[in-house]
């Protein structure tokens, strides 16, 4: 499967997690915090700290823990 | 009998298989996109496949019993679904506790699910130095998936001491053999594991690069500490139950979990809860519940009537041989559904041995009450429906069948009272007439099923000896070129049947587990509870709500305040996770006035687009 992480085209197993993808190429952190612009990326891996928001296709604030990708996702991390 | 189950895990999976076995239409709704729940992540798993699964799916409100969800992956145009049902089994599990300490919101700190996750769901390491951190047996699983994807672990960290188990004894020998296995791959990898010891501070600028290790007392106040270089921490404090929907219907808790009584029902008729929100004591006390949960919430009667546990086995062929003869009683009237009833009579008794035993019984006080009572014996139908699901008499639904099944089983109950060696001989004469009934593709299976039954009720002895006559006649009955194929689906459809370790257990099989379970769990919870050293650990700075960033400073000198108020007046809580996270750690720490329900009061129980609450949803398609 073909998708893009910040326009930057991958190859990904059918399954694997936006998160996984990111985590699996070293990335620790994708977003900053509103307040103290501090940076986040996974913290609970299943859904519930909603640390790991990611923009998919255009929609904003997806979960990447949960989102599995399927071919010609977008991914944009902010 | 509509029955809905919220949660995909061993005990939701558990619910839904005994619902449908008890002759409700039921469904699963489910988060993930397989069946597993977190503890099978990555090793999907399936239910009967009566059951409708919803995956994918978000239940973020309830309105009695009335459900509304939202269905896909999110960002990917989620459609709505509302779901009325009679009757409700939340099991909704939990999600690690992560208590704050300085760092903790430091990208490289993860919860210990989530390096769980991504190693066994993902195949990805968090690091490649790696400290494992916080309290509970957790830890232990999460070692060794790290270290299957390649992580090089450099210390498991218990906070608590485990000489606590010696008050609190586990004779259970499945735990101590799992445990086993933990301390044989920590001990090839030279992981040490140190008690009393926890990570108390990350440190580094985006990321975290090092962490203070520190000695605890037994209060969990620092002694002593060091620094370790790692990549990634992985910590996690217990666990919390996700209790929101259970909240949102009104279910009492009791002590942070549900409150049930032991077939899982709340103190809000229609609503049953089984698994980690009824307590925290792993996969098989979950799915014990979930069976039992979800059988009470189809109304079997083998699990909300009583049966004394010497009558199983007569019951059991009491039940095989009074539903061979209620199918075969009408083969020339019917014979697509009569054959139906035949193998279905005989798969109830043999799969799933309780419910079929006591379904038998239940036809004994309440032949009339056809639709529920056959709980048990339309329970095992799964074997009739499932191996013949592709068959001409496919059609022949498990009530159906189960109906003609009960009403002589009231009859034939008495042979329980014979002494077990002759009832035995009496149904297997009963099995071998009624196998000649039937068409041969179905003989094997159905006298398969039959035998396996028998042979789980007998002592060790027998088992072999009648196993092999078994074999030997069931396989003279079919014409050749059918042995090996149906065999192969009987063994295939009996293993998909039963949920792995719940076996043929009956409902005071069940009660056990459960009630072992229990005491595990109530001694998990007296071992490894967080104890109050941890608010030492923060400083003033320190975030305790990540969503908002709220330093635990602002929670200082506020005074004994409601939950409300706390959220209200520090914004804990009212960030992207609702303080899913957070407000277990910030009622501690600030002078908050117990409410255990108000920490998991969310009316809207998952996130939900503003634009999806325009959608018309689809109401019970």
């Amino acid at each position: 499967m073909r998708v893009t992480v910040d326009g930057v085209p991958l190859s990904v197993r059918s399954g694997q997690t936006a998160a996984a993808v990111l985590v699996a190429r070293g990335q620790v952190s994708w977003r900053t915090t509103r307040h103290g612009g501090r940076p986040r990326g996974v913290f609970c891996g299943i859904g519930v700290c909603f640390d790991c928001l990611v923009r998919v296709n255009g929609v904003p604030d997806v979960r990447a823990c949960r989102r599995v990708l399927v071919d010609g996702d977008e991914v944009v991390t902010s | 009998m509509k029955v809905v189950v919220v949660g995909g895990g061993p005990a939701g999976m558990a619910a839904a298989d005994a619902a449908v076995a008890a002759g409700a239409d039921t469904t699963v709704v489910d988060g993930e996109p397989v069946l597993g729940g977190q503890f099978h992540r990555g090793d999907p798993r399936r239910v009967d496949p009566r059951v409708r699964h919803v995956a994918d799916a978000t239940v973020w409100a309830v309105e009695g019993t009335r459900l509304h969800v939202r269905v896909g992956p999110d960002g990917a145009g989620r459609r709505g679904l509302v779901l009325d049902a009679d009757a409700v089994v939340l099991a909704t599990g939990a999600h690690d506790r992560v208590v704050p300490f300085p760092g903790w919101d430091l990208p490289g700190v993860y919860t210990a699910g989530a390096a769980q996750a991504l190693a066994k769901g993902q195949g990805v390491a968090v690091g490649k130095r790696v400290v494992v951190s916080g309290t509970g047996p957790f830890l232990l699983p999460v070692a060794r998936s790290l270290i299957g994807v390649g992580a090089r672990v450099l210390a498991v960290c218990e906070a608590n001491h485990l000489t606590g188990w010696l008050r609190h004894p586990v004779v259970d020998p499945g735990k101590l053999a799992e445990l086993a296995g933990y301390a044989a791959v920590l001990a090839r990898h030279r992981v040490p594991w140190r008690p009393r010891t926890a990570v108390v501070a990350a440190h580094g600028e985006d990321r975290v690069t090092a962490v203070t290790l520190a000695r605890l007392s037994p209060e969990w106040t620092v002694v002593a500490s060091r620094r370790v270089e790692v990549d990634a921490v992985c910590v996690t404090h217990g666990f919390t139950p996700r209790l929101e929907l259970a909240v949102a219907a009104g279910c009492a808790l009791d002590g942070g979990v549900v409150r049930v009584d032991d077939r899982g029902a709340t103190s809000v008729p229609g609503y049953y809860a089984a698994g980690e929100i009824t307590g925290v004591g792993g996969a098989r006390l979950a799915a014990a519940e979930g069976a039992l949960a979800g059988a009470a919430a189809a109304g079997a009667r083998w699990v909300t009537g009583e049966l004394k546990p010497g009558r199983r086995f007569g019951a059991a062929l009491a039940a095989v041989g009074s539903s061979v003869r209620a199918g075969a009683s009408r083969a020339s009237a019917d014979e697509g559904l009569s054959v139906g009833g035949v193998s279905g009579g005989l798969g109830s008794a043999a799969w799933s041995d309780g419910r079929s035993s006591s379904g038998a019984a239940t036809g004994r006080r309440a032949p009339a009450d056809g639709g529920s009572s056959v709980g048990g014996v339309s329970g095992g139908l799964g074997s009739a429906a499932w191996s013949d699901g592709r068959s001409p008499s496919g059609e022949a639904t498990g009530e159906a069948a189960g109906r003609r099944a009960v009403a002589p089983a009231e009859d034939r109950l008495p042979a329980g009272e014979v002494a077990a060696g002759r009832t035995f001989a009496g149904a297997w004469a009963e099995s071998r007439s009624s196998a000649r009934e039937l068409r041969s593709g179905r003989r094997f299976a159905g006298a398969w099923a039959g035998l396996r039954a028998c042979a789980r009720e007998l002592k060790p002895g027998l088992k072999v000896g009648v196993a092999w006559a078994g074999l030997r006649w069931s396989v003279r009955e079919l014409r050749s070129g059918r042995k090996v194929g149906v065999v192969l689906a009987a063994a295939r459809s009996s293993a998909r049947a039963v949920p792995r370790g719940q076996g043929f257990a009956g409902a005071e099989a069940l009660l056990r587990e459960v009630r072992r379970g229990r005491r595990f769990a109530a001694a998990l919870a007296a071992v490894h509870p967080v104890r109050p050293g941890w608010r030492t650990w923060l400083t003033a700075e320190t975030l305790v709500c990540r969503c908002e960033e709220v330093p635990r400073c602002r929670l200082d000198d506020l005074g004994p305040v409601g939950v409300r108020t706390l959220k209200l007046r520090t914004r804990v809580g009212l960030g992207w996770c609702q303080g899913r996270m957070c407000l277990v750690n910030a009622v501690e720490l600030a002078d908050v006035r117990p409410d255990e329900a108000a920490v998991h009061r969310r009316p809207v129980a998952g996130p939900v687009r503003l634009g999806e609450l325009a959608d018309n949803p689809e109401e019970n398609p």
